[in-house]
């Protein structure tokens, strides 16, 4: 199977036939509304929005290829609203009714006019039908709810913006990408220990086809390589062990940098091997560092999720942060900024950059805290009280909503204490604090937080690669451990940052579906953190020894010893 | 020494490249697989336990390529390859072992893994040494489960009082087999093509709200290892195009046309475009023609399915009682929703059919009449090799399909294993009549039963929905087709094209109507056939499985009937069925408001 080939077919047909879609995209657009102006209750706004994406990929682990796949999709989201800007078809229901509204994503053609034109006009007509029934329970709710504190409209105003970038090609040399996941898995075939190991190279061009009433007209095209990596090894008391690398690049040269992977690959190995003896934790709450990667998720978990605008008005949220504008909530030294239009940090590609976001607002960067003091919120066209304006945050993936959603996430340290330092400070901490030891987060997979009111406001995340600091300066890994706490304790212990920034490159899921993200962040000190047990299995290990030998297994062994 | 060391080691090098080269021509998968099912049956075990009895290999490997177009547009592509390892082992003994046992869940505990496409990532290329080890971890997860399911069977079975309960594993012969057939994977950009080209049939009818032409091609490659000295090694091949429009009468009724065709290859469709293409129209110019039907709240009276409509109903609703299955063992105080078996598994040399009809399954048959039967296979998947059954005779049933898994009405395989879960499937079922009647005949019977039960009208079913024809997307119309379903004692998917026939000899279009509290006993009031039958491919889909699990629970059997994969289809071959009569009830939701925005190209 030449995937190669399949690849350039999708590009072929999209090239030649998709020139003046956003053309066709407008105009059946302004047909519509105009339509629908005569009915009683006209819309007052609409929005199309067309996702492509061209998508190569191939699977594999322990040295072998097991799938390959290529494929293109392309699929419509219509934001169509009927009221005024105060109050229409999208306001949350508070009265307990429930909108069962799930509707799968819809496929569209950009090859023709008449295919595009024809799908456009009967989902509009399908979408105005549902709109006109949401807004007749929405008036019903309002009225027999008590009135919101939050008295923001609906919907803000937004300028329109024309943009149109060129589209980028997919660059798929499968025959390549299976040699390369051959060689960078290869080593964990070699390793005994290694009981499951997968590894995948894939590569996605989304493009994006936007038009709305407001007036804008925006095409956007970006490529996204991306490689996980992911090994398991089991101790001998059943615990399986997961380390999971992922590296991202715009394009398939600068993800397959051979040095640079096996370097990764042989450093997954080698701390597996070391976590299989590692002792167990036990529940602890005592000072911690936790490294730049695994502050990153911490802030994206504990702080992020919270920024986010709707979460302030919505009443079944936690609203954490809504009343603690101007309030500090973390050391002076510490700000916090969002920013969608950083490409790079240092020579690493952000995964949560964009020019504009899925409502057709330009990305801005958003200071959110400054020196220690809550400044501002994440915005989409939701308005809340005191930000009625987007600030390009809407973000989802087909099929879904949008809501506001994080970009690039940057902790910014002023006065930042040298790695070293902050060990030391660690230590000081301990010492205080009469604990036998610190904690030092190297390392997290993701993890998860709950902002609402029926649940605990509370994260967990999952580190991976944990240490014990001692006193006399000697660490030992650990293994078995979940860091957890509520958000506004956590950051009351935020002490001090260091220089040593890292990024954590992932894919956040929310109600809008999953959206690229980066968080920056140094490695910081907090001064009480807690620990619990994670989560385990008790299965034994195989009944039978591996039947594949390996170097430096017996076989081999003993030719070699005699 | 050092030297000795490493002549040594060379010597070991070079042989081993030998072994190696010598290997990869005789076929490296089989022989890894081999050797690990000769280490686990020797060795695996865990103490106190006993050592697996049985253990079976199958490695599929699956090359798909799909495309999806509109009015002349591609959708969506996507092609792939992989492969998956299934490993069935047993402990125990074939008169009580681990399999046949659903804990405490009832009739949903059931391999989902392999619904799915489950189980552990396969190389694609024959590596000795990775496919060994996947084979060790499958293997030992499956004995450990195998171990643990028959500890909780036994224990079941200590508090329950169960006579006769038949084996749970048959005695069979060997039987090896290799095919040399080979199906090409097709070309994503042809497939891409042949459906933007088909798709384009549909397009400048502003009546139609939405169209697509999907074609689907599925290569698959098969090979079973047992430790009973079962093997083969097989390809299949499929490929389908499926074209769906959908369109509003006036008073707001959504109705859908659709147009199918397969075959073993794309190149064989390829050579029929243009009469595909013609069908398309076809069914376009129906759904006009539809757009004018009556809505038929209820009917209760005679009802003529012609061929078509015959082979989709028998499909759907016969299917599943031709398949003997055990009833499986439960924990006495776990959570189980009641299951009832498939009650023809009571009525073995009883009648259940009219005396002048037969109906035989056999899937050695490839054609009839000149038309591929794509039901026909050599070997199923527990490696039985596919055999002729006769299983209703003048009327009385004789014998039911069954797997390796003995019933208390089956106690040897018929090769019916077709898709490896679920239970026994037909291949190609011969629906035969020793006294059809012509076409005219048959209509004039119906018309004069209708004259009898003192109604103007009778019905003619032209067309019913085949379960690969639901559209997963459109949820509104899942709904309603669950609603029709969910009320008979067995699932039959609503009619597609109605008519309702008059004694002037007048038609008139009907709205899609379900049958409705279809019961076995009215096939024994099936009062004529036609005379001349017809050969129909149907795919058993996923929805095929939920139905027959629907089945399953309401009237039993139904986990024994409509189960598959799109790889899979059965042929029914059968002539018009005249039933004297069944109750119709309208199926055709609610009523929806018009377009409000006039088409894009009525202006």
């Amino acid at each position: 199977m030449s995937l190669v080939v399949v690849g350039a077919l999708a590009l072929s047909i999209a090239n030649v036939l998709s020139a003046d879609t956003l053309t066709t995209m407008k105009e059946e657009l302004d047909r519509a509304f105009e339509s629908l102006q005569s009915q009683e209750v006209p819309p007052y706004f609409i929005s199309y929005e067309i996702t492509e994406d061209v998508t190569a990929s191939v699977s594999g682990g322990f040295g072998e290829v097991t799938s390959e796949s290529s494929g293109v999709t392309r699929f419509l989201d219509i934001d169509l609203r009927v009221g005024d800007y105060s109050l229409d078809n999208t306001h949350p229901r508070q009265g307990g009714g429930f909108n069962f509204s799930f509707e799968p994503p819809t496929p569209i053609s950009i090859g023709n006019e008449e295919a595009l034109k024809a799908t456009l006009w009967y989902r509009t007509d399908a979408k105005y039908k549902a709109a006109l029934t949401q807004f007749t329970n929405v008036q019903s709710d309002v009225q027999s709810t008590v009135e919101a504190d939050d008295k923001s409209g609906d919907f803000s105003k937004a300028p329109a913006s024309e943009y149109s970038m060129d589209r980028v090609h997919l660059v798929a040399d499968t025959s390549t990408w299976s040699e390369k996941l051959r060689q960078y898995t290869k080593p964990f075939a070699e390793a005994e220990f290694i009981q499951d190991n997968s590894a995948s190279i894939n590569g996605d061009v989304e493009t994006r086809w936007f038009v709305n009433t407001d007036g804008s007209k925006i095409r956007v095209s970006r490529p996204f390589y991306r490689m996980v990596i992911q090994a398991t090894t089991k101790a001998d008391d059943g615990m399986v062990l997961n380390l999971v690398k992922t590296f991202e690049a715009n394009s398939p040269e600068k993800l397959l940098d051979d040095e640079k992977v096996l370097l990764a690959v042989n450093s997954m190995i080698n701390n597996l091997e070391e976590l299989r003896v590692a002792p167990l934790v036990e529940p602890y709450t005592g000072p911690a560092i936790l490294s730049g990667r695994a502050s990153g998720v911490f802030f994206h978990e504990i702080l992020g999720h919270r920024l986010e605008g709707h979460r302030q008005k919505g009443v079944d949220e936690g609203q954490t942060f809504r009343k603690k504008i101007g309030e500090k909530l973390l050391p002076e030294s510490f700000s916090v900024v969002f920013d969608p239009n950083i490409k790079t940090y240092g020579n690493i590609e952000l995964l949560g950059t964009y020019m504009y976001d899925n409502e057709g607002v330009r990305g801005q960067r958003v200071v959110a805290i400054e020196n220690g003091v809550l400044k501002g919120f994440l915005m989409s066209r939701s308005p809340i009280e005191g930000y009625p304006e987007s600030n390009g945050h809407g973000r989802k993936n087909y099929g879904n909503s949008v809501v506001a959603r994080q970009s690039n996430l940057i902790v910014e340290v002023e006065n930042a204490y040298s790695p070293e330092e902050l060990e030391a400070l660690l230590l000081e901490r301990v010492k205080e604090q009469g604990t036998e030891f610190g904690l030092y987060f190297d390392d997290i997979t993701g993890g998860f937080t709950m902002t609402g009111r029926t649940m605990p406001n509370a994260f967990n995340v999952t580190p991976v690669m944990v240490y014990r600091l001692y006193p006399d300066g000697t660490k030992e890994l650990v293994r078995g451990v979940d860091l957890i706490g509520t958000p506004l304790t956590t950051f009351s212990r935020i002490e001090a940052g260091a220089t040593d920034f890292q990024v954590f490159n992932g894919m956040c899921g929310a109600e809008s579906g999953w959206v690229p993200v980066s968080a920056v962040s140094p490695s910081i000190l907090v001064s009480q953190i807690e620990v619990q047990k994670a989560d385990s299995s008790r299965d034994i290990p195989p009944i039978l020894p591996s039947p594949v030998s390996r170097p430096g297994d017996q076989s081999i062994r003993l030719f070699g010893d005699h | 020494m050092k030297k000795v060391a490493n002549l040594v080691l060379a010597m070991l090098f070079t042989t081993l490249a030998c072994h190696v080269a010598a290997e990869s021509q005789e076929n490296v998968l089989r022989k890894a697989l081999e050797d690990e099912m000769a280490r686990s049956l020797q060795t695996l075990q865990l103490e106190n336990e006993s050592k697996p009895y049985f253990i079976s290999y199958t490695v599929t490997e699956v090359n798909s390529v799909s495309a999806n177009a509109t009015l002349g547009a591609l959708l969506t592509s996507n092609s792939n390859r992989s492969r998956i390892l299934d490993v069935q082992v047993r402990v125990g003994s074939p008169e009580l072992d681990n399999t046949n046992y659903s804990g405490s869940s009832g009739p949903f505990n059931f391999d989902l893994g392999g619904l799915m496409g489950g189980g552990p990532s396969f190389p694609i290329t024959d590596s000795y040494d990775e496919i060994r080890r996947v084979a060790w971890l499958a293997t030992d997860s499956a004995y450990k489960n195998a171990v643990s399911n028959l500890a909780g069977k036994k224990a079941a079975l200590e508090q329950q009082n169960i006579e006769d309960r038949p084996n749970d594993f048959s005695e069979e012969e060997a039987f090896v087999y290799s095919s040399t057939e080979h199906y090409p994977v097709s070309d994503v950009e042809l497939v891409s093509k042949l459906a933007i080209d088909l798709s384009i049939s549909l397009s400048g009818m502003p009546d139609i709200l939405d169209s697509s032409a999907t074609v689907n091609s599925v290569t698959t490659k098969r090979l079973f290892l047992d430790s009973q000295g079962n093997s083969h090694d097989i390809e299949m091949g499929v490929c389908s195009v499926a074209t769906k429009a959908r369109t509003q009468t006036e008073e707001g009724i959504q109705i859908r046309g659709n147009s199918s065709a397969y075959a073993r290859t794309c190149d064989e469709l390829e050579d029929r475009r243009l009469s595909m293409k013609e069908e398309i129209v076809l069914m376009a110019n129906d759904l006009m023609f539809m757009r004018g039907a009556e809505t038929l709240e209820c009917y209760s009276g005679p009802v003529l399915f012609e061929p078509q409509a015959a082979a989709q109903l028998l499909s759907q609703a016969l299917t599943g009682r031709l398949a003997a299955s055990p009833k499986p063992i439960t924990e006495a105080s776990g959570f189980s929703l009641p299951t009832t078996e498939n009650p023809f598994q009571d009525r073995i040399d009883s009648r259940v059919f009219p005396r002048s009809m037969s109906v035989v399954n056999d899937p050695t048959t490839k054609e009839f009449n000149g038309q591929s039967l794509l039901g026909g296979y050599v070997v199923d998947a527990e490696g039985m090799p596919s055999r002729r059954t006769e299983l209703i005779s003048n009327g009385i049933l004789r014998a039911l399909l069954s797997t390796r898994a003995p019933t208390k009405a089956t106690s040897t395989s018929t090769g019916s294993n077709r898709v490896g879960i679920g239970g026994a499937v037909p291949g190609n079922l011969f629906i035969e009549s020793s006294d059809g009647a012509s076409m005219d005949e048959l209509r004039s019977e119906l018309l004069t039963l209708a004259e009898e039960n003192g109604q103007e009208y009778a019905i003619v079913v032209r067309q019913i929905m085949d379960v690969g024809d639901i559209d997963f997307t459109d949820t509104d119309f899942l709904m309603q087709t669950m609603q029709s379903v969910m009320g008979g004692n067995v699932a039959i998917l609503p009619t597609v094209q109605t008519l309702k026939v008059y004694p002037d000899g007048s038609e008139v279009p009907v709205l899609p109507v379900s049958i409705s509290d279809f019961v076995d006993s009215y096939y024994r009031d099936i009062v004529a056939c036609s005379e001349e039958r017809q050969a129909f491919n149907l795919p058993i889909s996923p929805m095929g499985n939920f139905m027959g699990m629907l089945g399953g629970m309401m009237g039993g059997g139904g986990m024994g009937g409509l189960v598959a994969t799109q790889q899979h289809f059965m042929s029914v071959v059968t002539p018009a069925l005249l039933f004297e009569d069944l109750t119709l009830r309208s199926a055709t939701g609610s009523k929806l408001r018009p377009p409000l925005i006039s088409h894009p190209l009525a202006n």
